[in-house]
């Protein structure tokens, strides 16, 4: 396991919901560099698609409770299932306007599937299952095709013979 | 914030014995007394379980790594369950002292959720399920024409 989740931050532009610096995984974020933009990316756009949608979930309490831990989560990235959680702080206010820098932490573990049964995470599992299923129903529609090629050909030489 | 979401980092030479912990007072940390001046082994300083868990991945650990990570395990503490990770860092001091650094990484699980269902994973599972579907019913046809082929090959030969 190569990937390095200690707990990372963003610093949004709560005006313009904008990420102006960011100390983050590649995994929490999608593929777009930060230091080759001058103006700010759009959290969304800069975020993990899944990793957005647990902090637009929890926007709210981030933004009006800062140091308090959001209830922890099971994400799943890129067929990875990791657990997560963001505490927030407000490192910069302004207060005749409203501008204010709102800094998120995210702390992920990653889960094996050795511990994820005991999360009982259904999802999870389910969505797994039907990939399997979906497998083997290819595999049998391409085996019951095949024998019915073989037949095809079968009554075409034995039609030809006559 | 609660002490056992921060990260326990624990410096130990390679005798086990704790150099420098951080933060002091922990959930996980039994004995806070100040390990530089008692030298104090690993087991007597953290709790029991996450002790264990070290222990387990401890002959992994290779000298002069960079920060590695190994599983992840669920540990329960006076009823709270805790998810914890240990990342893992090596440094060679000089010819007889090797110096290890211990990362606990914990998130307090007792009120975790299973997940959402995110809009790009149910898009996915509904196209699945769909796809599922209609290769049953796809298997149930070739399967029905398959049994109706010797019938049709009789006649077939019947009529020539």
């Amino acid at each position: 396991m190569n990937t390095h989740l200690f707990r990372q931050h963003i610093d949004i532009n709560t005006l313009k919901n904008e990420v102006v610096n960011a100390c983050v995984n590649d995994l929490l974020i999608q593929n777009y560099p930060i230091s080759k933009k001058r103006d700010g990316i759009h959290i969304e756009k800069f975020l993990h698609p899944a990793i957005y949608q647990y902090y637009a979930a929890y926007h709210a309490f981030l933004n009006f409770f800062t140091n308090t831990l959001t209830p922890p989560e099971l994400v799943e990235i890129n067929e990875d299932i990791y657990m997560i959680e963001a505490c927030s702080a407000i490192p910069f206010k302004e207060h005749s306007t409203s501008k204010q820098i709102l800094r998120i932490e995210f702390n992920c573990i990653k889960i094996e599937d050795s511990i994820l049964h005991k999360l009982d995470s259904k999802n999870i599992f389910k969505r797994r299952a039907n990939k399997i299923q979906l497998q083997a129903a290819y595999e049998q529609i391409h085996l019951l095709l095949n024998e019915e090629l073989k037949k095809v050909n079968s009554d075409i030489d034995y039609f030809n013979y006559l | 914030m609660h002490s056992a979401n921060q990260i326990l980092t624990i410096k130990i030479n390679s005798e086990n014995t704790v150099i420098d912990i951080n933060p002091r007072h922990h959930y996980f940390v039994e004995n806070t007394r100040n390990p530089e001046h008692d030298k104090t082994p690993l087991d007597q300083i953290i709790t029991t379980q996450l002790y264990e868990y070290y222990l387990k991945h401890k002959n992994k650990m290779q000298n002069n790594s960079q920060l590695e990570s190994f599983p992840a395990e669920i540990l329960s503490l006076e009823n709270t369950q805790h998810l914890v990770q240990l990342h893992f860092e090596s440094k060679i001091i000089n010819y007889n002292e090797i110096e290890n650094t211990l990362y606990f990484n914990f998130i307090n699980i007792e009120n975790h959720s299973e997940g959402r269902s995110f809009i790009g994973n149910y898009a996915e599972d509904k196209t699945t399920e769909k796809q599922l579907t209609s290769a049953f019913e796809q298997i149930s046809l070739l399967t029905k024409e398959n049994d109706t082929w010797p019938t049709e090959d009789i006649n077939f030969y019947n009529k020539l």
